[in-house]
């Protein structure tokens, strides 16, 4: 166990740094949740004015169900004053019921029967509109089926609320929002914190005039990894630790099953990184290359996996690219674990599944590399 | 016990479009010290890597006690010590975490691995210094402790390339008295060096290499025996004229000379009474002279004449 032990002790050479980076990195989690939460916050609060155009029974009905849900507040019907109305946020969002309303429903047409005007985007809004959406959709499916219009429109009113309900109990389920916020920031700090200190550590351990002085002892290339594995191990479980010990003292103990599956979440992640680290360090030692490395990933990640700008509020392309990264896994079990999307046991094992199989890929990558390296030095005669 | 240590055949490495080693043969018996001279880029670190199979080398065949040596010949690597021609220590590490980490990594028994970690640290002089950090320590201990991770295990075999590079004459006479000493212990050694003076003092025998080829192999005075000058004569002397030299150039013995303006070398092959044949001849002409030195050949003559050039540097 030479090798696991004088890397603890590199490691111990470089605690300020392990200490600074864990000690930033969940300021800026904890400051960046704090202000996240107003947003989701918003869902509850948000203000919405109508102006009817169409003005007939079928857009009134709606009016009425907005109004069920959400707070209206009035305004004149001209355009300054609904530009000050939005600028000066009395209002979040404004919605025109387009002349010919009624018409379009009873057609079955879901296409131009509003227009909404907000200055901000935020989830709630996207939330909102979909509601519109849903409402429009499932008016059409009724009278589709031979239901009369205003029947339609009663029963849309119910199922809709229905589901409204479900949403609200999924979100009472997950219970304090802050601490998945929190973890929702987890892979930013993870993938910077881990590969800022454990890449140059491990490029002590390959620097190249002590590699090869290893590679003339009787070590095994497999121990050599194993110890490096092990002991990268033991130090990500230690700021893991750190990391979910900050988050518990800050919002409280995991509470319930869910707030259990977010601590798994970053423990899984957090085992990615470190396989990870090992995979850079096998590639390559030169300090500006990892650097370099460490920061596309983590920004990268952070971008397109929907850490900086939620999920859905991302484009299908830019989420494309997102499945790519485990952090997109990690992201999309997050949101569902606290109540932005519906809970499901099998994309719950999904995303678990799938963080699994990058770690399996990264180690099989990093054997491999390694095998290339190190160990295929062979007289070619 | 077998008696050859180490036997290279053949052996070819190309970088690219150089050909770093030129079909090297090589052989080290029991209880050697074998110096491998050479000025820089004559293939000597090259030769080490692929004795110790960290290079793959193109054509040829390593065997090392009686083995062939490849990266996984685990039981030959556990015999054999290597200190490198760069100091590869961790800079994280106290010079005994240091030790203590390259011997752990060939004996893991605790308790033996303390006691030669101790000796390691004795037979180097690094007792003052356990606690410090390589950062701190002078380019002498630097090697010393470079040293003392490649020997404390106490390999069979140890191998060192360049380990007095950049070292103090004092630590560079402790290092070459301990290599002696490990010598005597029992161990066979090979080493590295273009400085020709420390390989005449330590190695019972000598391979001289240039350009990845070896150009000559004995022991010091064997290699001297092979080539014509016995005698370097360099006399200070101003106003020589070319009648003068000619008549010099002439005497016996003499195969060649050089004048600069102030100093006359004159090069001389066998017999005896060179000096006094060539003084006689200045005072007869009438020329004064200044001091007198006579040199007997060294390995850089050796090197010179079979090479045409000079073994290293003027500035080293
Ligand atoms: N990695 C490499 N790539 C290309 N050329 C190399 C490499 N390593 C050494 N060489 C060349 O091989 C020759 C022998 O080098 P080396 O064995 O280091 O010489 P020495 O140790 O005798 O100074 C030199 O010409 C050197 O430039
Ligand atoms: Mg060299």
């Amino acid at each position: 166990m030479q090798v696991f032990k004088a890397l603890l002790k590199v490691v111990k050479k470089n605690m300020f740094t392990a200490i600074v980076y864990t000690v930033v990195f969940i300021l800026i989690a904890v400051i960046t949740a704090k202000n996240g939460n107003q947003n989701s916050f918003e869902a509850v609060k948000i203000r919405l004015t109508v102006f009817d155009e169409d003005n007939t029974e079928e857009s009134s009905s709606l009016v009425s169900l907005l109004d069920e849900k959400y707070e209206l507040v009035d305004i004149d019907n001209n355009k300054d004053d609904i530009m000050d109305m939005l600028y000066y946020e009395s209002t979040d969002c404004v919605i025109i019921i387009e002349n010919g309303y009624s018409h379009k429903l009873s057609a079955g047409e879901t296409e131009g029967l509003f227009s909404t005007y907000h200055m901000h985007d935020s989830y709630s809004l996207v939330i909102m509109e979909q509601y519109l959406n849903d409402y429009a959709a499932t008016v059409k499916a009724y009278t589709a089926a031979g239901i009369p219009v205003t029947e339609a429109i009663d029963n849309a009113a119910k199922d809709i609320s229905v589901e409204t309900n479900v949403d609200l109990e999924a979100d009472s389920d997950a219970g304090n929002d802050d601490y998945f916020e929190y973890h929702h920031f987890a892979p930013y700090i993870i993938i910077s914190a881990f590969l800022s200190l454990l890449c140059p550590v491990l490029g002590v351990m390959e620097r190249r005039d002590i590699r090869y002085r290893t590679n003339c002892s009787s070590v095994r290339p497999g121990s050599f990894v194993f110890q490096l594995f092990a002991g990268c191990g033991v130090v990500v479980f230690v700021m893991w630790f750190i990391i979910v010990g900050v988050g518990a003292a800050i919002y409280g103990l995991p509470s319930n099953g869910r707030q259990w599956l977010a601590v798994l979440n970053s423990f899984i992640f957090a085992a990615m990184a470190t396989f990870l680290a090992v995979l850079i360090s096998s590639i390559t030692t030169s300090k500006n290359i990892i650097t370099l490395i460490t920061q596309a990933l983590g920004l990268g990640m952070s971008f397109f996996c929907g850490i900086f700008v939620t999920q859905d509020m991302l484009g299908d392309k830019v989420l494309a690219v997102g499945r790519f990264f485990p952090a997109y896994w990690y992201i999309k079990l997050n949101d569902m674990l606290r109540g932005r999307t519906i809970f499901s046991t099998e994309t719950a094992m999904l995303c678990f599944g799938i963080q699994a199989a990058f770690i399996a890929a990264i180690v099989m990558v990093t054997l491999l590399i390694r095998r290339m390296k190190y160990n295929s030095v062979k007289a070619m005669s | 016990m077998e008696n050859t240590v180490v036997k290279i055949e053949n052996l070819v490495k190309r970088y690219g479009d150089l050909i770093a080693l030129d079909h090297l043969d090589l052989e080290i018996k029991r209880g050697e010290v074998l110096g491998l001279l050479g000025p820089n880029g004559s293939g000597k670190t090259t030769t080490i890597n692929c004795l110790l199979s960290l290079l793959a080398f193109n054509k040829g065949r390593i065997e090392i006690f009686g083995k062939e040596m490849s990266p996984v010949a685990y039981d030959i690597k556990k015999n054999i010590g290597i200190i490198m021609q760069n100091v590869a220590v961790f800079d994280e590490l106290t010079v005994y975490e240091n030790i203590d980490y390259f011997c752990g990594l060939y004996i893991t028994d605790k308790a033996k691995r303390k006691q030669y970690v101790e000796e390691a640290i004795h037979f180097t002089g690094l007792e003052e210094f356990l606690k410090f950090y390589p950062k701190k320590l002078s380019g002498g201990l630097l090697r010393r402790l470079n040293i003392a991770c490649g020997i404390a295990h106490k390999p069979e075999l140890i191998i060192l390339d360049e380990p007095t590079v950049a070292v103090d004459p004092q630590s560079r006479n402790k290092i070459l008295e301990g290599i002696q000493q490990l010598n005597r212990d029992g161990a066979t050694i090979i080493y590295t060096s273009h400085y020709m003076e420390e390989v005449e003092q330590i190695c019972t025998r000598i391979a001289i290499m240039d350009k990845g080829r070896k150009i000559a192999e004995g022991t010091k005075d064997e290699l001297k025996r092979m080539i014509k000058n016995t005698e370097t004569i360099t006399i200070e002397v101003i106003g020589l004229s070319d009648a003068d030299r000619s008549v010099v150039a002439g005497l016996p013995h003499v195969y060649d000379t050089a004048y600069d303006g102030s100093k006359l070398t004159i090069y001389c092959s066998g017999g005896k009474h060179n000096l006094i044949r060539i003084l006689g001849v200045l005072q007869e002409r009438e020329l004064s002279f200044g001091r007198v030195y006579t040199e007997l050949p060294t390995l850089n003559d050796v090197f010179l004449e079979i090479t045409g050039k000079a073994l290293r540097d003027k500035e080293e």
